[in-house]
């Protein structure tokens, strides 16, 4: 018998394969879309790596900010009491309210500007990593804006309400930016007291920060001139564990880095 | 009639597609077996060529061709788990042969269907010609 010239078109075992592919087919189906959630859930797993803040936390949260808030004013009361006493005392508290506004630490307020930075809602033009760049506000940005108001003669800087100081740092860390160590996400709100038109001026210098932005998207900035901001002080840790201060005065000057 | 093995396919691809959505196995779970269960696939197609071959050639015998799919896929799946427990990709194993097998009954299918047509078209020449 030719195998060839029988046919097989009404026998039983294509019944049989037939049952047997469709659990091929369920098989199949299986491992497509196991492989795929695992695809899936590899990605929602670097979203869920960091939970959200539970309820108790950000009520925890709350109360120690109310906390520092009240310690603070605490703090100030006391100071302004030792000022209620004699003149010798009321300069000290005088010196040390300039100080505090130097430092930082105390919330002041004054005439200045409002700077909003956000990433550009425009469609960059290529998907090349340096057009796509442009169109993002980057910690680089707000570095040069802050140089920039210092160099017009800011006294105080904030951005989202994180108070600028002589130790802060702004630095990008993957998809935010930590000032003071705090992650802050755009819209960025930079704020700073001065002379309102020498800050707007200064930013707004041809070829300066604002410049580059306008050239790439005018809406990714917003310049406001304000009569009176308010700026928060700064609420973090100031402890110094290797700086100390020098005490013989008549010593500055040599140091100990002939030594 | 020879496209039922193929729609068999599809129909099951279908509920099976339905049945795994449903299920909702967590990651976890799915990335430890993800291995096996492909395998076993592997072994599924191995084993149903085999039939189609045998069937052609006229010698199917439905035991053999039912214990060897269940058998394949069971021993597949556990090489597979075997070799993860003493740290040997036994999988390899399996992929290497059976990957062989399914090429070797799928070219002797294809042969055979080139033979009926290359027969069939001569039949038909001869017919016209007388």
């Amino acid at each position: 018998m030719n195998i060839f010239t029988t046919g097989f078109r009404h026998q039983p075992w294509v019944w049989q394969v037939t049952g047997l592919c469709f659990i091929l087919g369920t098989l199949l189906a299986g491992s497509i879309q196991t492989v795929s959630s695992i695809n899936r859930s590899g990605i929602a797993a670097v979203r869920v790596g960091v939970p959200p803040p539970t309820a108790s936390q950000l009520i925890e949260f709350k109360k120690l900010q109310d906390q520092i808030a009240e310690l603070t004013k605490k703090k100030n009361d006391l100071l302004s009491s030792i000022a209620n006493g004699n003149n010798q005392a009321k300069t000290l508290d005088e010196e040390l309210q300039k100080v505090d506004i130097l430092a930082g630490l105390t919330p002041v307020h004054g005439p200045g500007i409002i700077l909003y930075l956000q990433d550009s809602k425009k469609t960059p033009p290529s998907n090349r990593l340096f057009d796509a760049d442009k169109y993002i506000i980057h910690d680089v940005d707000l570095q040069q804006v802050v140089n920039e108001l210092a160099a017009s003669g800011a006294e105080a800087i904030s951005i989202n309400n994180q108070r600028l100081i002589a130790r802060t740092a702004i630095r990008c860390v993957g998809p935010t930016i930590q000032v003071n160590g705090i992650p802050i996400v755009p819209p960025f709100e930079v704020k700073a007291i001065g002379d309102p038109n020498t800050l707007a001026g200064g930013l707004n210098l041809p070829l300066g920060v604002l410049d580059g932005l306008r050239r790439c998207d005018p809406d990714m900035y917003k310049l406001e001139e304000k009569p009176d901001i308010l700026i928060p002080g700064y609420a973090g840790n100031t402890q110094t564990r290797y700086a100390k201060p020098v005490i013989d005065q008549s010593n500055t000057g040599k140091g100990n880095d002939n030594s | 009639m020879t496209l039922l093995p193929v729609i068999g396919t599809i129909a099951g691809f279908i509920f099976g597609m339905i049945l795994f959505s449903h299920l909702n196995i967590p990651w976890e779970v799915a990335n430890n077996y993800a291995t096996y269960l492909s395998l076993a696939t592997l072994a599924g197609l191995d084993t149903i060529l085999g039939g189609i071959r045998a069937g052609i050639e006229g010698r199917f015998q439905d035991d053999i061709f039912v214990s060897g799919f269940v058998l394949n896929t069971l021993l597949a799946a556990g090489l597979a788990w075997l070799g993860d427990k003493i740290g040997v990709d036994l999988f390899l194993a399996a992929v290497v042969a059976l990957g062989t097998r399914v090429f070797l009954n799928l070219s002797l299918i294809r042969r055979y269907y080139l033979t009926k047509y290359a027969l069939r078209k001569k039949k038909d020449t001869q017919t016209s010609n007388s």
